[in-house]
């Protein structure tokens, strides 16, 4: 178990008056939108180096890790859903790791209480004053365990910090640190006394990943490199947080052309328009596929997005926001089956008028 | 308006003004009414009989009846009980009234007069008309395929009259089916053409649209097949007759008729059917070319007979007059033949070998002194067994040459317009300025006409008009009339009387001394006068179609004429009574290959001539093709967007020409997978593929595109590799269909149901804009 990196001071408590609106952190948005050509190898060579750390230890699984790096060059959160044992956490605690940052693990039981996720004001005897102590989220990564089994209470103040990137406590809003990104897991196998998500919150995640069961070769590689220790205990960090809020405002900047947003709410809206779906994709699913899909380019090379990229994200961006009917269920046809149906489905703009 | 009503009434309303063309094949437009009734009747029965949910088969039933009473009532309402109950003895009447059209369809050309035979099968087919645009409309409900039934009134307009029929014509039937469709894409059958669009259109394309453009491909197809397919066969153009084909199959109604001897001509040589016209057998076993009628007279327009008297006292039975001018010291051998003329060859004029002497013919028969013609004072010559004895002459070159003044009584065939278009006569003049005498002008003349500048050409519009005259000097492509008509006119200018004689070349050997001559034996030839011979026979016309010329017209060989053994000098020699020294050999070589020579049928020409069509017409497509592509590259310009835009379009449809599956609405990077799957490409072509994904990709979807140099060309490259790596079926279908052509037809389609789709809703848009002014 690794020690947690300890908590950096918090941004510092900003006046509770309204409106409760931090000034957005400089560097976060709208960085590099003014870079005409954008010059990717810086990114592309972190990217690997990332891959490469995190490739040592969750191994025979780089196409995951590739999603999932691209979830944290896109700032989203990631939720990793699989049976126990795979290397869920073996999976969030590595990228954390790589990533010489902040990171806070919070193991979600369900006496977990709101306040260890947010924090709570203290009264300090010698000031005499309320003291805030910052709770579990104040971290750039943040790795929530077995997010299922805390009470919807505890759940949802973490999932409001994930979309407000701020925390509100006894009035006072707290702006958390850029980077911000939570990577959670969850066991859909062991369900008994756990509170599923409710899909409003899993829309608040950009993507969900499945880890999978390893290859033979992996398995019994595995077994002769992990007999002894888990390679975490060696994972050295290939880069800062202050290098991935660069290369994120990089990612931003990415290209997306009229026709590529127009297919990404093409895909959203026939999820919508699905005869098998009962809930299709949010606005805030276009958003995030949008966003993804950058990221996806990014690491491709790319300062622009193509079909593609949506196409290969449609399934994890997707997927975990979508209900499908009772019919589709009784047919085991998961949402992801139905979404990618739909991507095979739907035409792609040409984009540029055609002769 | 009951929506189920409203296809059907203006399916009959279709059905009306498709029948508008029929109006050309009558003098009159008295059966319109009629017809008209029958159509209404019909879709009368149709509404009510689906009204009342009967069967449609019952519905169709119950019109067949109507409607033969309704003929019943028109052709045989003095037959009926209480003039209008049907009578046991109606179906003699039909039978009577059938044969009567029929005979008036085989002798009379259009416009028709309307008798109650034609009556009866204008209104009858009319009929049919409308009950099979009911039925397809009312019961099946495939208004779309109502467009074939619709368009029979206006195909057997076309069939029958052919070129003449103008196209305006076509509008009618045209507009009635458009207006069909219009209402059925109102109706919304959405279950049929919801998934016929093209794949390139998956985007949700209304199914009732599709139904209409459906139909309108239908319909278009059927239209053009009836505008184009008769003008490409000729034996619709033969008349009312053969346009109905097929039904006897024995000679009734196929009679030929010989009224004008040079229509007659180009319509025997270009029958489809090459039917027998008589058999001959000459004593001496030889062949003879066949003559019927003489046209001694060019009124500057066309070469006709003069007017030629046949009093009582010239018939055949009390001997014929000697041929005029031949005065030779010794007198010709005779030659008897033996004629069986078979019953479909109506002419007047007797075939003969020239010149006659002694005809055994039954018959009052009569003869033309000048000409040695002779023609029927009562019948035809249909089905006439009889035997001519004639002269078989010996021409001789050197006494041709030697040949003096023409006496006088031939002046009139000297007679020329005063007008002659300067090429005729400069031609005339420079061809013969070597010759000294007027044999070898002659024979001059002829040998220009066989050289290589001429081209026999069956397709050349009849006629020796002096524009024609000029156009076929110009053309120098012909068929025998032009170039016995030429010739003719081109001796009488150079003061040799001439004539134009028509008939037959000598036929086919069918072994047994017999010869049988048949419809594309037909011949013209020029016929020129020498004192001393007479009428001597030339041949212009090129060897393809009529084998070599007649020996004594060879042009004297002046350098050596004595090894020559058919030369002049040696005509002794030669083979005596033989008209046709190219075939010497016939009688033992018997009925094969040589005589396939003898009677040169064009058909090999015409076999050639469609091949060569069908080459040229099977390359247009790939021809259109590159054009498109060519077009496509010069209008994206320096525009590397629209650059890759072509670029991909045509790596897309070299794709689809090489048979490999193509989604257009897939990513380019997908479809570059699919092609690198599917052709299994070598290393280069897929690096170049893959640089041409970049490309597309890049200028459609990056920030801005930059221009790419050598994309035309590596495109070019990478197109022939996909091309090349489909089947040869493929390749074959490639190059006679292009890929690209399905796009530039969809896109004109398209185009095409944009514009009907905006008429279709125009009538609610002219609504609201009277509306609004009405308001105002």
């Amino acid at each position: 178990m690794p020690q947690p990196v300890p908590p950096p001071p918090p941004t510092g408590p900003v006046p509770a008056s309204t409106p409760l609106r931090a000034p957005v952190a400089p560097g976060q948005r709208g960085a590099a939108d003014r870079t005409e050509e954008l010059d990717l190898s810086d990114l592309t060579e972190t990217a690997d180096r990332l891959q490469n750390a995190i490739g040592a230890v969750v191994e025979g699984k780089p196409e995951v890790i590739e999603l999932a790096l691209a979830v944290l060059f896109a700032e989203g959160h990631l939720l990793i859903e699989d049976v126990p044992g795979v290397g869920k956490t073996l999976l969030a605690k590595s990228m954390a790791r790589a990533v010489d940052c902040s990171v806070r693990r919070i193991q979600f039981t369900p006496d977990l209480m709101p306040s260890d996720v947010t924090g709570v004001s203290v009264f300090n005897q010698e000031t005499r004053q309320f003291e805030f102590k910052p709770g579990g989220v104040f971290a750039n990564v943040v790795v929530g365990d077995e997010i299922n089994r805390a009470s919807p209470k505890t759940q949802s103040a973490l999932l409001e910090c994930m979309e407000e990137r701020q925390v509100t406590v006894d009035g006072t809003t707290y702006q958390l640190e850029a980077p911000f990104i939570v990577v959670a897991t969850q066991n859909p196998i062991e369900m008994e006394g756990t509170y599923p998500l409710p899909e409003a919150q899993r829309d608040r995640f950009m993507a969900r990943l499945s880890m999978g069961y390893p290859a033979v070769a992996d398995e019994i590689d595995m077994i002769d490199t992990h007999g002894a220790h888990t390679g975490l205990d060696t994972l050295e960090p290939v880069t800062d947080a202050a290098h991935m809020i660069k290369l994120i405002g990089l990612v931003r900047s990415v290209h997306v052309s009229d026709a590529v947003k127009q297919y990404a709410v093409a895909l959203a809206g026939a999820t919508r328009a699905s005869q098998e779906l009962r809930l299709g994709a949010s606005p805030r699913a276009t958003l995030h596929l949008v966003r993804a899909a950058k990221a996806w380019a990014a690491l491709d090379g790319r300062d622009y997005v193509l079909p593609d990229d949506l196409q290969t994200l449609a399934a994890p961006v997707l997927a975990h926001r979508l209900l499908p009917t009772a019919e589709a269920q009784i047919g085991r046809r998961e949402a992801s089956q139905v979404v990618t149906d739909i991507v095979q489905q739907v035409p792609v703009p040409e984009g540029q008028p055609h002769t | 308006m009951i929506p189920q009503t409203r296809p059907t009434v203006v399916a009959g309303i279709a059905a009306l003004i498709s029948i508008i063309p029929l109006l050309e094949l009558t003098d009159n437009a008295s059966w319109l009414a009629p017809a008209a009734i029958a159509v209404v009747v019909v879709c009368a029965v149709g509404l009510m009989g689906r009204q009342f949910r009967v069967p449609g088969a019952l519905i169709l039933l119950a019109q067949l009846m109507v409607v033969t009473w309704w003929l019943g009532l028109l052709i045989a309402a003095d037959l009926a009980w209480f003039g209008v109950f049907p009578s046991t003895t109606w179906p003699d009447r039909f039978r009577a009234v059938a044969s009567e059209a029929n005979e008036a369809i085989e002798t009379l050309g259009t416009p028709v007069p309307v008798s109650d035979g034609i009556l009866l099968y204008m209104v009858a087919g009319i009929a049919a008309i409308a009950i099979a645009v009911d039925l397809l409309v009312g019961t099946w409900r495939r208004s779309a395929l109502a467009g074939v039934p619709l368009a029979a009134a206006y195909a057997v307009t076309a069939g029958i009259q052919g070129g003449d029929l103008g196209w305006w014509w076509f509008v009618p039937p045209a507009v009635g089916y458009m207006a069909l469709l219009i209402v059925e894409s109102r109706r919304r059958v959405s279950a049929w053409g919801s998934s016929a669009g093209p794949p390139t259109d998956a985007s949700g394309e209304p199914a009732a649209v599709a139904l209409a453009r459906n139909g309108r491909r239908v319909g278009g197809v059927a239209l053009a097949a009836a505008v184009a397919i008769p003008a490409f066969v000729p034996i619709l153009t033969d008349g009312v007759v053969s346009g109905r084909g097929g039904g006897g199959g024995s000679g009734d109604g196929r009679t030929i008729r010989t009224d004008n001897p040079i229509l007659d001509l180009q319509r025997n040589l270009t029958r489809p059917d090459n039917v027998d016209i008589l058999r001959y057998s000459a004593s001496d076993s030889s062949s003879h070319y066949i003559r019927t009628v003489t046209l001694d007279s060019f009124d500057g327009d066309v070469w006709k007979m003069s007017d030629r008297p046949v009093p009582e006292s010239q018939r055949v039975s009390e001997g014929m007059p000697e041929p005029p001018g031949l005065d030779l010291e010794e007198p010709p051998d005779e030659v008897e033949i033996q004629f069986a003329v078979d019953t479909i060859y109506a002419s007047k004029w007797l075939p003969l070998a020239y010149p006659a002497q002694h005809i055994d013919i039954d018959g009052d028969w009569r003869y033309d002194p000048a000409t040695l013609d002779v023609v029927a004072a009562d019948s035809d010559a249909a089905g006439m067994v009889y035997s001519a004895v004639s002269l078989d002459v010996t021409f001789d070159a050197a006494i041709l040459q030697d040949a003096g003044e023409p006496r006088t009584d031939v002046d009139d065939l000297l007679d020329l317009p005063d007008e002659l278009p300067d090429i005729v006569t400069d031609l005339a003049d420079e061809v013969t300025s070597d010759a000294s005498d007027d044999f070898s002008r002659a024979a001059a003349l002829q040998q220009w006409f066989r050289g290589p500048s001429f081209t026999y050409d069956l397709t050349t519009q009849p006629g020796t008009s002096s524009s024609a005259l000029a156009d076929f000097l110009e053309d120098r492509s012909g068929y025998c009339e032009q170039f016995a008509a030429t010739m003719a006119i081109m001796a009488r200018y150079l003061d040799i009387p001439a004539r134009v004689a028509v008939g037959f070349t000598p036929g086919t050997f069918e072994g047994d001394g017999t010869w049988l001559v048949r419809a594309h034996d037909a011949h013209a030839w020029p016929e020129l006068y020498f004192e001393g011979m007479g009428w001597v026979r030339f041949e212009p016309t090129p060897a393809a179609r009529t084998g070599t010329a007649p020996a004594w017209t060879l042009e004297p060989n002046e350098t050596a004429p004595d090894e020559e053994p058919d030369s002049p000098d040696n005509t002794s020699t030669a083979p005596p009574t033989n008209d046709l020294d190219q075939f010497p050999d016939e009688d033992i070589l018997g009925g094969g290959g040589s005589t396939t020579t003898t009677s040169q049928s064009p058909w090999p020409l015409v076999v050639a001539g469609t091949v060569a069509a069908l080459a040229v017409l099977a390359c247009v497509p790939a021809a259109l093709a590159r054009v498109r592509r060519a077009w496509r590259w010069r209008r994206a310009g320096a525009d590397p967007v629209a650059q890759a835009a072509a670029s991909w379009a045509e790596i897309g449809e070299a794709a689809r020409d090489a048979g490999l599956p193509w989604d257009a609405a897939t990513t380019p990077r997908a479809a570059g997978r699919t092609i690198t799957a599917q052709a299994s490409l070598a290393d280069e072509p897929r690096i170049l593929l893959d640089h041409l994904v970049r490309v597309t990709e890049r200028a459609r979807y990056a920030r801005r595109a930059e221009p790419v140099s050598d994309l035309r060309a590596d495109t070019s490259v990478l197109s022939h590799t996909l091309v090349r790596s489909g089947s040869r079926i493929q390749r074959a279908r490639a190059f006679l269909w292009p890929a690209t052509l399905t796009d530039g037809w969809n896109q004109l389609t398209g185009r095409v149901t944009a514009v009907l789709d905006w008429m279709e809703t125009s009538r609610p848009r002219l609504r609201a804009a009277l509306a609004r002014t009405g308001r105002r």
